[in-house]
């Protein structure tokens, strides 16, 4: 049995695959920003299951207390840079997928380089700015990007931009207001596991154009009752239009995450 | 008119709880934003946007007995 085979062989028995959708997989780029609590879980899922092209953007260090939700680092790798550890770990886990690792927080300059070498854009970062950019470049470059996000014990997914749908502004149109980090309201390792998780099937079933996508769809999920959630919501043309003009007061941020 | 509530994120710790069954005067989604801030002042600081039986709604949308109405605010950790 060749490697291809044997690895991915529990991928050619499901109809949603099939060897044909395990191609696709191999000819897909996707670009993760953020290889924290939510970039490692999708991270890994992607890499294992053959994403041909994997970017990987952060500019953030190792550091102790990422650890019990950052499942790609070690002790030992604590001080080094985030992207090129993790580029080293799922080179590990996979050495027939490409990585590219990014030592640096995206900004608007480096976000409208790389986007047009990716088909998707993946948001697991932890502030606002950097959630508002991602979704302008995305607009402006015509890429869809999965989203996710998490506040203490709960989590938001959804799936932007994609096929004309629905954008982040069209659904969060405000500016300006406070964001909670992990670092500032504490977070169980498992709530960004399960979100992660939720978007790396998310970022499948956009690859392999399988249905039900979260677009124009926002799932919540709490994770103590394990209640879910979803709202449905529509493409508003002044919210993509204003992603579009927001591009130069973007240009101010020089330290994005 | 009786509604049910169902707040999300940082709201239910301002609120105290996950839901609430509330009989309100409000006509519109404006109205019952009003009131809510009303009773529970810190919901001023935290811009949310609300959704009615599952579906994103307007400040200007009209609320009717027994909607399912859902207040949550962005979340941006990760």
């Amino acid at each position: 049995m060749n490697e291809h085979y044997e690895r991915y062989q529990r991928h050619f028995t499901l109809t949603e695959v099939g060897e044909e959708g395990q191609e696709r997989l191999t000819r897909s780029k996707v670009l993760v920003i953020g290889a924290g609590g939510l970039g490692c879980p999708v991270l890994q899922y992607l890499v294992g299951a053959g994403v041909g092209h994997i970017g990987v953007v952060d500019g953030d260090q190792v550091s102790l207390s990422n650890l019990h939700r950052q499942t790609l680092y070690t002790s030992e790798d604590v001080g080094s840079d985030k992207s090129t550890v993790a580029g080293a770990q799922l080179a590990k886990l996979n050495p027939m997928v490409k990585i590219s690792a990014y030592t640096e927080f995206l900004n608007l300059e480096l976000a409208l380089k790389l986007f047009p070498d990716f088909d998707l854009i993946i948001d697991g970062t932890d502030n606002f700015d950097s959630r508002y950019l991602i979704n302008d470049a995305a607009v402006i470059m015509g890429r869809p990007f999965v989203s996710g996000s998490v506040f203490r014990h709960e989590g938001q997914v959804s799936v932007f931009n994609y096929q004309e749908g629905p954008t982040y502004r069209c659904l969060f149109p405000q500016q300006d207001r406070p964001g909670f980090g992990c670092a500032e309201t504490g977070v169980l390792g498992p709530v960004t596991g399960v979100i992660g998780s939720i978007m790396a099937m998310e970022a499948i079933k956009v690859l392999l154009d399988i249905p039900g996508v979260l677009s124009g769809q926002l799932l919540i999920l709490n994770t103590l009752q394990w209640a879910s959630s979803q709202l449905s919501f529509s493409r508003k043309e002044e919210q993509v239009a204003l992603a579009k003009t927001r591009v130069s007061h973007l240009q101010s941020f020089t330290h994005v995450k | 008119m009786e509604m049910n509530l169902k707040y999300f994120g940082i709201l239910s710790e301002i609120t105290g709880k996950p839901d609430e069954w509330l009989e309100s005067p409000a006509e519109t989604v404006g109205d019952l934003l009003e009131e809510l801030n009303e009773k529970y002042p810190a919901m001023k600081l935290v811009p949310c946007q609300v959704s009615v039986n599952q579906k994103l709604a307007e400040r200007v949308s009209i609320l009717r007995k027994g909607d399912e109405i859902a207040i949550l605010p962005p979340f941006s950790g990760g």
